[in-house]
């Protein structure tokens, strides 16, 4: 599977036309002002030691509050511990500070916040903020958009603090880490658009990495994905990630993705300015 | 006294106040995707002044047609863009004129918008009209830098009516959009 993923990246690398509305990972754009959406993202991870599949449920709801930031609430919820479980939420802030545009290509930058908080056993030095650990991250992300070629690159910090009363039981500077990420997509149909009703299908590969920064261990995935808009303004995803290298320890690395997401836009009125 | 000519001109012009635009059209930069294409739709149907949009998706055009005898805003259409996410990179606007006295890096009022016309022959227009505006955020930040070769007045970083466009009181402070008679 691994040997498959890894051509079918190459072969997105290869063609031109892609999408930014990555699987794994946010692009630097944000949505539009006064739009919400909400997305499921389902994981099915495969825990090796216990030899079964975590089933990992994130609902999220996604608001843009201006044409510059944007905010999601998260949820856990997972089956890791038999049976699914409750075990906490995220909140997450991304802010566009910078944006060239010019006709069918743009380059963004955006810096994002995200606080985790998590109430299940701390069960790996990874630190992962999807359902794992409770702690905060910082980051950048820049995004390039060129003749529906897109390619983004994130890069940011985390700490993982105590999930409640399960404590962080690795030593302290474990607890900090390093992610890092470069996405690519591919429109592969339509060729040519012509009504907001057409199916919209890209291709994405995405290298998703993470380094300790008390250990030195290192992670690093390659993640396929297939991603279908319906009516333009439904999403849905299908992706896996696989390891590259697999250093750092974690109690699932290798699984897929399945992920729906849905966008109302203009849910409320720009108040007017009072001149 | 140029100012004085400049204020009488204003005035006389007003003869083409109240003609709405038969049409406004503008391409949106930075995108590429349906979705995004999408956002822009539904931000321009927001605005309430707007009857109906007919998008070209492949090259971002929005054709706009506008609610008779209600007020309109250039400035509300490129703000509901840019809330999108995205930028506006060509905005033109359809008059039906009569009579139009134009003249290069002058002022006139079209429809009670006022009017700074840049790089256009002096004429005298008649018939469907198109004008683009070039004002910042109404064209790529490259053509409003090309453009700037085209007048020394400071209403052309602004936007707004300066004591370089008229010495009239009343005349600052004003909203003023750079225009070309386009082909």
């Amino acid at each position: 599977m691994k040997v498959y993923s890894f051509i079918l990246c190459l072969l997105i690398c290869s063609i031109a036309n892609a999408q930014e509305l990555f699987v794994f990972t946010e692009p630097a754009s944000n949505m539009p002002a006064r739009s919400m959406a909400v997305r499921a993202a389902n994981s099915f991870m495969y825990n090796e030691s216990e030899n079964k599949y975590n089933y990992h449920l994130l609902p999220s709801v996604m608001w843009g509050v201006s044409r510059k930031l944007m905010l999601h609430g998260s949820l856990f919820m997972s089956t890791r511990n038999q049976s699914f479980l409750f075990e906490g939420g995220s909140f997450y802030a991304k802010w566009r500070f910078f944006s060239r545009d010019d006709i069918h290509s743009h380059f963004r930058m955006a810096a994002y916040g995200k606080f985790s908080s998590n109430n299940s056993d701390v069960h790996q030095a990874a630190v992962d903020f999807m359902g794992h650990n409770s702690g905060y991250e910082g980051g950048l992300v820049a995004t390039k958009l060129k003749n529906k070629l897109a390619i983004s690159g994130n890069v940011s910090f985390l700490r993982a603090m105590d999930n409640g009363r399960q404590k962080f039981h690795y030593s302290d500077d474990q607890r900090n880490a390093i992610s890092y990420s470069l996405s690519i997509g591919k429109l592969i149909h339509p060729k040519e658009y012509s009504s907001y009703q057409q199916t919209n299908i890209n291709l994405m590969c995405e290298i998703l990495g993470q380094s300790n920064l008390g250990n030195h261990l290192h992670y690093i995935d390659l993640a396929p994905s297939i991603q279908f808009i319906f009516n333009s303004n439904l999403r849905v995803d299908f992706g896996y990630r696989a390891p590259l290298v697999n250093d750092l320890r974690r109690s699932t690395s290798t699984g897929w993705m399945i992920g729906g997401e849905y966008n109302f836009y203009n849910v409320y009125k720009k108040k007017k300015n009072k001149n | 006294m140029k100012y004085i000519i400049i204020f009488i001109f204003i005035v006389l012009s007003i003869s083409s106040k109240g003609q709405a635009p038969l049409k406004i059209s503008l391409q949106a930069s930075g995108l590429t995707c349906s979705m995004c294409n999408n956002s822009i739709n539904k931000a321009l149907y927001a605005l309430s002044f707007i009857d109906h949009v007919e998008s070209e998706i492949k090259d971002s055009y929005f054709h706009i047609s506008l609610k008779k005898n209600q007020p309109y805003s250039f400035d509300e259409i490129k703000t509901a863009v840019e809330d999108a996410g995205f930028f506006v990179a060509k905005f033109y606007v359809y008059y039906e004129v009569n009579n139009l006295v134009v003249e290069s890096d002058t002022h006139t009022i079209v429809d009670n918008n006022l009017m700074h016309f840049l790089h256009t022959k002096n004429s005298t227009l008649n018939g469907e009209t198109k004008f683009q505006i070039l004002n910042r955020g109404f064209v790529t930040e490259k053509e409003f830098k090309s453009n700037r070769k085209y007048t020394k007045m400071a209403c052309y970083d602004t936007g707004i009516t300066k004591s370089c466009c008229s010495k009239e009181p009343g005349m600052e402070g004003k909203r003023i959009f750079n225009v070309t008679v386009s082909q």
